[in-house]
Order: structure tokens, then C-alpha cells, then sequence
């Protein structure tokens, strides 16, 4: 069934919402945001279970040099430990929540946030799409639905590439019925 | 083995605690300055608690210098 682009709609904790009240920089007057994308909510697991593992190494630690060193270092420790678990798991939802890709009425977008280069735009008109491909692979990928989406262009724009959003069958379906007739 | 020996004498260890501190409060300064660029380019109705929460860091920062400073 063809996914509804005419009304607002918010899935997977916002990495897959349609009409969504969002705006860019370079948004051209009369330019509507049809889709926005995010990754799975599933590559969130990889993070907490690294915090997790950091988090047990810490008290594993504590617990082995318990009769050791000065109170005062062991408290500055723990808390340097603490807010380093906590830095990471900040900056891996910073990145995930400003690794957007944008479709409007009139072209595709893909920002990629990085920390020492923030920005990587990717910009495809849709009249110059030839060929959308879109690519599951692995046992999670195929249980939770997410998955690559790669949109081809004619000349100079560049090939837009989504990595791992949510739907990607649903992703190539709106931009289907985006395209020029 | 005794596990105190091990242990450097208390100023190089309150150097190195003020220096990661103050290395991770550049850091997040820095990650502050990327935030601020890329809410200019995006704008959506989570900005403000992404900026909050990034501020929020750099105060961790500045308490963790606080108590290289004091505790150790």
C-alpha cells in the first residue's frame, strides 16, 4: 500500500516522519519537507551496551582497588568516568539526531553530522533521480525493517545515499511518487 | 604487591587530572561551536534541548576541573 504523504505522521521515536514541522537553511520558497530520515532506532542498542560495558568496567575497578589510593582521587575518578560514559552517549544522540536525510516537493537532501567536519550535504534534484535501489542485509536489518537507500542522478548531482533509515521500501515509494511525471 | 608504590606522588596526579579536565572542557566547546553551526542549517523543535544539554556538559566540565583542583 503507498505510503499517505499528505498527512503529518511521527514513527519509529522521529526517524521516520512525514510532513514533520521542520525547516533548512537553504529551503527555497514554495519548497515543502515531505520525509525526513534518521537511522533505525536500533543502532541506539550499539551505544547503551558499550556505555553498559564501560559502566560494569568502571565498578569492576572501584571494587578491585577498593583498599587503595586516596578517597579524593577515587572520587574524581569515578566522576571523570561518569561523565565520559555520559559525553559519549551525548555526542552518538547529537550525531544520530543531525544525520538527517530531507525529501521535499522538489529535490533530496542528505546531511551528514560529523564533529570535526559538521556538515556533508548531499543534494539530488528530483527531476535528475534515474534510479532509486534500496538494500536490507543481515538478520536485524530484515527482523526490524531498516536498511540502505541509494538514489542515482544524472549529471553532476550527487548520488544521495541513506544508510540505514527505517522502511527503506517505503523511502523509495515517496520518492516515486515525487518524481516528475 | 603493594599497590600504593604504584601510585604516582599526588601533584603529577592532580597535573594530569587538570589537564584532562580542562582538555574535555575544550572539547565540549568545540562540540558546542558544531551544534550552534548545524542548528543554523536545521531547524526543528528539538534544538533547544539539544543546546541545553550541551551547556549542561560544559558545566560538568567545569565541575570536574573543580574537583581536580579541591579533592585531589
Amino acid at each position: 500500500m503507498a505510503v499517505n504523504i499528505d498527512e503529518t505522521s511521527h514513527s519509529l521515536f522521529h526517524s521516520f516522519c512525514v510532513r514533520p514541522d521542520f525547516s533548512f537553511q537553504t529551503q527555497a520558497a514554495g519548497e515543502e519537507v515531505i520525509l525526513v530520515l534518521r537511522q533505525h532506532p536500533f543502532v541506539i542498542v550499539g551505544w547503551i551496551l558499550r556505555s553498559l560495558f564501560f559502566l560494569a568496567l568502571v565498578v569492576i575497578v572501584n571494587f578491585i582497588f577498593a583498599g587503595f589510593g586516596d578517597p579524593g582521587l577515587k572520587v574524581f575518578l569515578n566522576f571523570f568516568a561518569g561523565v565520559l560514559i555520559f559525553s559519549y552517549l551525548w555526542f552518538s544522540l547529537v550525531g544520530y539526531h543531525y544525520n538527517v536525510g530531507i525529501v521535499t516537493n522538489q529535490r533530496i537532501l542528505d546531511l551528514d553530522f560529523h564533529l570535526f567536519s559538521y556538515r556533508e550535504f548531499s543534494i539530488a534534484d528530483l527531476s535528475k533521480v534515474e534510479d532509486i535501489t534500496t538494500k536490507a542485509t543481515g538478520f536485524f536489518q530484515s527482523l526490524f525493517n531498516y536498511g540502505d537507500v541509494f538514489i542515482q542522478t544524472a549529471g553532476s548531482d550527487a548520488n544521495v545515499e541513506f544508510e540505514r533509515v527505517p522502511r527503506p521500501a517505503d523511502v523509495a515509494d515517496i520518492i516515486n511518487q515525487l518524481l516528475p511525471k | 604487591m603493594n599497590v600504593d608504590a604504584l601510585i604516582p606522588a599526588a601533584s603529577i596526579i592532580k597535573i594530569f587530572a587538570v589537564l584532562f579536565s580542562i582538555a574535555y572542557i575544550i572539547y565540549t566547546l568545540f562540540f558546542l561551536q558544531q551544534v550552534l553551526a548545524i542548528m543554523k542549517v536545521l531547524k526543528d523543535g528539538h534544538n533547544s534541548i539539544f543546546l541545553v544539554v550541551t551547556y549542561l556538559q560544559i558545566l560538568l566540565g567545569f565541575l570536574l576541573l573543580l574537583l581536580a583542583l579541591v579533592i585531589i
